[in-house]
């Protein structure tokens, strides 16, 4: 097996009283899907933070395609893209000048021709590529923030709930580009509430509690067991 | 990168509409503010003229009529004779002592409304003289004039709090910051270029809109002036963009950030200066205008009693003019003898008013180190040759003026008095004692006006420096992981 | 409602803490200022007292002289305040508070203390006015601007609206609730307005209720157009920002352009000017002829050749002549330079209708007797008593002085005959005319506001409905 791309070491983070991680480790491969998922508090969102490198962690290590956020911030998000839940666009500019603005800041330098090509390529409507974002839908700007993963050649891609608030097409519509990002060999990392979505999707799912991981399941196992009773079980057990 | 976030911002500002309305705002303010303060010097400036012309006419028709009084023989009061040194001395003297503004008098009205500029000179006491003044509405006094200064210290500032309020912090609550971040851009470097470039789309246009109309209009502007005026606004703007950018990076919410820069900019515009001039009067008050008038009639009731005594005292001062000592002691002498006793009597008061003032100015020059406003107004206003160092200059050449008149006066009078020109025989009317008018001292108004002390824009620049400082090592953190503000939540 | 809308937002602002420091800053600024306002209107009362009280003895202790240097003497009057006056001194510092009276001449008035002041203090200094007018608006705005606005954003409006709150009760709670907590800056001007009543001699009952009464108003203005927009408004940055620019206008900007404006529009000659035609159109060819004439009829009047076979001294009667032939000329001259600074008042006063700030000012200057047209009522009685003293000394010269042998010379008795001069402001009611558009203007800010409101109030409900 290749080595992950993005690499979780026995992470552990505490927020005051509060244990927030407590040694959670994960890796994520070359061209996989894995998706998170955890109640909420799980830790989910300060494992984001800390591949991010808006978090420092206490302890353990990260990696992305080889290089320690904590050391070189700069490098290792050089690495990685991430589409939040609400993708924070500009709501003045169009989705053709967010592209390009955000691509640029990240050194990034294509013809309008070519950014142009990439939203078509996320499927965002042509009719909408040079109107002003606060007109588009949720699934729209989803489609600019990967669009903007995309222009980037990101080796990781992190995704926040991509899914929560999308209506059943653009759900599917975005499931099919994510899966062609990871045919392109990007790893990908999703933190979900969607057990439909993760069960569809995912190669592998992660299931943690209290800032643990406490079961992963493999593509295989996914197609034959019900991810809600597993999911329950775990939560419970933690509970 | 620093292109692509320029021209980014402002192609946010500009679809916000706000490119636009910001230059039409700057530009208006600037044009009305500078035309408004130019007709006001205009205006002082034309009284000056006029009065410069009536002294003149006043010494040409005195000329032209000069052979038609020789030869007459008719009966002329002397009160009435503009050939009469007594007449003119005490009654019909053209003879003007003139401020006029400086070609940079647009950039700060600050005192010219309600100081004198011009004094109709006549021999009576300095008293009477130096509290002339122009007859305007006392509540356009009140309000003061709308001049460059207006707009450079209170509008300005709230101008570029108004667009720079929001910065970094929009970005922070709307997620885009976290974005750049991850894309490599960095919260400091956005603060930077968005507060340089929203607070350029205040501050320059105004300021070459402005110092344009300078040049254009006011031809004898110097390059020096204009350059000071532009240092000033800049060294002041700069102060306020510092503060918004101190603000700005203590990370808390648009509407929390604007509050707190409008709570600053009272303060230091409106509540400090108030303050401050509340303190300054309270510490050295200004003496009683009102005791002052029930002094100067004391001083004139005691001159007039004593005027015998007046006039000896007098002459002991004034050896010169007591020549033979006959017939010495006419109306008019006695009259300039009492004049210089009052005003002999009076100058203590005087000086306690001039001593209160110098207290006060003494304060104020420190105390104006509370608030960057009163530092650019008073740099403002003595730029424009309009506060006070100019003032004292034009008034101490008044009194010099004064004193040469009464002098000219005093012994010219005595020597016709002497030579008995003012009754050359019983029953006829005086001899022309003052044939040329050009004679009587006129007043020089080229006098110096003094160096500007630009200290205090130190004092701007390191306020404003030490605020970036701040800022920026507050900004840095937000760069820094674990930063609770650009987290994803 | 009233009741837990007060608890709920007094238990926010305490919390918010912000509030909490400006308004105690506020009301520290206001007593401060309260007290200067009274220590130099003491002060300054003081002064006109010992002065006015001097001036008159020396006045009859003047001694034996001819009535007519009695006259070229004269007398300087002082300006009397009301102890509104502490409150808002108004224009005080930018007029002249002392006239000389005398003869042939009428002065205006001398001594504008702002003359003696540094430039600094344009920057305008912490009177009680000053602190109403301009801070407690702001404080309104700082306080109020969140009001309805953020818990718009935070999804409590809709929450409130659908539990069965009436919008017009909330509405007008907010409102009561930030003009209740304005009012209690009024407590120490209210406090100091019963002190001075009791205290004073001549109590100014109408001008304090007046007083008080318009400073209600423009509280309630703020606290009205505070709540407006805060319910208007989506967000409350919005609101915030919306109402420190109305702020910025109505109070720093507009007063200054109105008055600039009034001054260009109606403009006036310079005071050099002025002088020179009062001297040119009183000293002229018409009067030396105007005195023949009357000398002329004077004589004929009496059947006589030469004015020493008169009845009585002629150079008292000429001399009464004079002043009555100059007084036509001061008359039209100054009434038309005082037109002219009227017609500036009035269009000033029109400009209340873009500004309140304008309206309130205007009126509180004129309750407090402190404004322009005040000073015209003291200017104009101090002429008249001039006049009045010119006529006394003139007419005793003509009646006594052909008795006397060589020079006459009156004493004590004639300085007694001209009463001294006592001025005093007349019932407020005589001058309400001059403030017509002023009242206008707070009344119709008033009602537009009070109009606002509801419109806002249906918003309101409407929001519920979604």
């Amino acid at each position: 097996m290749t080595t992950p791309v993005i690499q979780i070491n026995n992470l552990q983070k505490r927020f005051g009283e509060y244990q927030a991680l407590q040694g959670l480790s994960l890796s994520v491969h070359q061209g996989e899907i894995l998706a998170l998922l955890g109640p909420n508090g799980a830790g989910k969102t300060t494992t984001i933070n800390c591949l991010l490198g808006f978090l420092q962690p206490d302890a353990g290590e990260i990696t992305i395609a080889g290089i320690n956020p904590q050391h070189d911030v700069v490098t290792a998000r050089q690495q990685l893209a991430y589409i939040p839940e609400q993708v924070a666009l500009y709501p003045r500019l169009s989705g053709i000048e967010n592209l390009a603005y955000f691509s640029k800041m990240a050194s990034i330098d294509k013809t309008d021709e070519a950014f142009r090509t990439l939203l078509s390529e996320v499927k965002l409507p042509s009719h909408a590529v040079d109107k002003p974002v606060a007109t588009y839908s949720k699934g729209m700007r989803q489609k600019v923030g990967i669009a903007i993963a995309l222009a980037k050649q990101a080796k990781a891609l992190i995704l926040d709930e991509p899914t929560s608030g999308l209506d059943p097409s653009a759900s599917h519509e975005f499931s099919q580009l994510i899966q062609s990002l990871a045919k392109q060999g990007v790893a990908i990392l999703m933190a979900t509430h969607d057990l439909y979505r993760a069960q569809e999707d995912a190669h592998r799912v992660a299931i943690i509690n209290q800032g643990q991981l406490v079961d992963t399941l493999v593509y295989e196992q996914l197609q034959e067991v019900q991810l809600e009773s597993v999911y329950l079980k775990h939560i419970k057990v933690g509970v | 990168m620093k292109r692509l976030m320029l021209v980014t911002e402002f192609k946010n500002l500009w679809r916000e509409k706000l490119v636009f309305a910001l230059l039409l705002t700057t530009s208006v303010l600037a044009l009305v503010a500078f035309l408004n303060a130019h007709y006001f010097a205009k205006k002082q400036h034309d009284v000056v003229l006029a009065a410069q012309q009536m002294q003149q006419q006043a010494i040409q028709d005195a000329k032209a009529r000069l052979p038609e009084r020789l030869a007459s023989t008719a009966d002329y009061k002397w009160w009435e004779d503009p050939y009469d040194l007594r007449g003119q001395a005490f009654y019909l003297m053209q003879n003007y002592a003139t401020k006029a503004p400086l070609a940079t008098s647009p950039i700060a009205t600050g005192q010219a409304d309600v100081l004198p500029y011009y004094f109709k000179m006549l021999i009576k006491e300095k008293q009477h003289i130096v509290h002339q003044y122009d007859y305007v509405h006392p509540l356009s006094l009140l309000l003061g004039q709308f001049d460059l200064s207006f707009v450079i210290v209170y509008l300005l500032p709230l101008l570029i709090i108004g667009i720079c309020f929001n910065a970094l912090a929009s970005e922070r609550q709307g997620g885009q910051l976290r974005l750049q971040m991850l894309q490599g851009g960095s919260a400091t470097r956005l603060l930077t270029y968005q507060l340089l470039l929203r607070s350029a789309l205040i501050v320059l246009p105004f300021l070459s809109i402005s110092s344009l109309l300078l040049v254009t209009i006011r031809e004898q502007l110097g390059v020096i002036e204009l350059l000071s005026y532009n240092l000033i606004a800049l060294c002041y703007s700069g102060f306020w963009i510092a503060l918004t950018a101190w603000v700005n990076s203590r990370a808390k919410s648009a509407a929390n950030n604007a509050a707190t820069l409008v709570t600053c900019w009272l303060a230091l515009v409106i509540v400090v200066p108030a303050l401050v001039n509340t303190s300054i009067a309270l510490l050295d008050p200004t003496p009683s205008r009102i005791h002052y008038i029930d002094s100067l009639r004391a001083a004139s009731d005691d001159a007039q009693k004593a005027s015998e005594k007046t006039l000896a005292q007098y002459f002991q001062d004034h050896p010169e003019l007591a020549k033979n000592g006959s017939g010495a002691s006419d109306y008019a002498t006695k009259k300039i003898a009492t004049i210089n006793s009052v005003e002999r009597a009076m100058e203590a008061q005087d000086v306690r008013f001039l001593t209160a003032q110098q207290a006060q100015q003494h304060n104020a020059q420190k105390l104006q180190y509370l608030s960057p406003a009163l530092i650019a107004q008073t740099l403002l206003v003595d730029l424009a040759g309009n506060g006070l160092a100019r003032h004292h200059a034009f008034m101490a050449e008044v009194e010099a003026h004064h004193q040469a008149l009464q002098r000219f006066f005093a012994s010219e009078i005595a020597k016709a008095n002497q030579k008995g020109d003012f009754a050359p025989c019983e029953g006829c009317s005086a001899k022309p004692t003052l044939t040329d008018l050009a004679d009587i001292p006129q007043f020089n108004s080229d006098f110096a006006t003094p160096v500007n002390n630009y200290t205090p824009l130190i004092w701007l620049l390191l306020l404003a420096a030490g605020l970036l400082v701040i800022a920026k090592r507050r900004v840095n953190k937000l760069d820094s992981a674990n930063n609770k503000e650009v987290l994803v939540v | 409602m009233f009741q837990t809308t007060l608890k709920k937002e007094w238990l926010d602002t305490k919390r918010q803490g912000q509030a909490l420091w400006l308004g105690g800053i506020a009301i520290l600024l206001l007593l401060l200022a309260c007290l200067t306002g009274f220590k130099s209107h003491q002060s300054y009362q003081q002064a006109v007292t010992e002065v006015s009280q001097s001036e008159q003895l020396r006045w009859l202790n003047q001694g034996e002289k001819g009535p007519h240097s009695a006259a070229h003497y004269g007398i300087y009057v002082v300006k009397p305040t009301t102890p509104l006056a502490a409150l808002d001194a108004g224009l005080q510092a930018y007029q002249g508070n002392v006239l000389r009276l005398e003869a042939h001449i009428r002065n205006d008035s001398m001594f504008r203390s702002a003359q003696d002041s540094l430039p600094m203090s344009r920057f305008g200094s912490l009177s009680p006015a000053f602190v109403l007018q301009v801070l407690l608006p702001l404080l309104i705005i700082l306080i109020g601007y969140p009001l309805l606005a953020r818990e718009r954003e935070q999804g409590t409006l809709k929450q409130l609206l659908a539990s069965g709150a009436s919008p017009a009760k909330l509405f007008i709670a907010k409102c009561a609730l930030l003009f209740v907590i304005s009012c209690l800056f009024l407590l120490p001007v209210a406090l100091f307005l019963l002190y001075s009543q009791v205290t004073n001699a001549e109590p100014h009952t109408l001008r304090s209720g007046l007083f008080l009464l318009f400073y209600l108003v423009y509280l309630l203005l703020w606290s009205l157009l505070t709540t407006t927009l805060s319910s208007l408004l989506p967000t409350a940055r919005r609101a915030l920002v919306a109402l420190l620019t109305i702020w910025a206008f109505t109070t720093l900007l507009l007063p200054k352009l109105a008055m600039n404006i009034a001054t260009t529009i109606h403009p006036q000659g310079s005071g050099q000017a002025f002088q020179a035609k009062l001297e040119s159109e009183v000293y002229t060819e018409a009067r030396v002829e105007a005195i023949a004439q009357f000398k002329q009829q004077t004589l004929t009047q009496y059947g006589v050749g030469n004015v020493e076979d008169l009845p009585f001294d002629y150079a008292g009667a000429q001399l009464q002549f004079g002043e009555q032939y100059a007084d036509k000329i001061f008359d039209r001259l100054f009434s038309a330079r005082l037109a002219q600074l009227e017609a500036q008042s009035q269009s000033y006063q029109l400009a209340g209708m873009l500004t309140p700030f304008i309206a309130i000012q205007t009126l509180s200057m004129a309750t407090a007797a402190s404004d322009f047209t005040h000073q015209q009522a003291f200017e104009n009685a101090a002429e008249q008593h001039r006049r009045m003293m010119q006529e006394v000394l003139n007419f005793n010269q003509r009646d006594h002085g052909h008795k006397a042998d060589g020079h006459y010379t009156a004493g004590e008795e004639l300085w007694q005959q001209i009463p001294k001069f006592a001025f005093q402001y007349p019932n407020f009611v005589r001058y309400l005319p001059h403030y017509v558009i002023s009242l206008f203007s707070l009344s119709f800010w008033l009602i537009a506001l009070v109009l606002l409101s509801f419109f806002a109030i249906k918003k309101l409900r409407l929001e519920e409905q979604r």
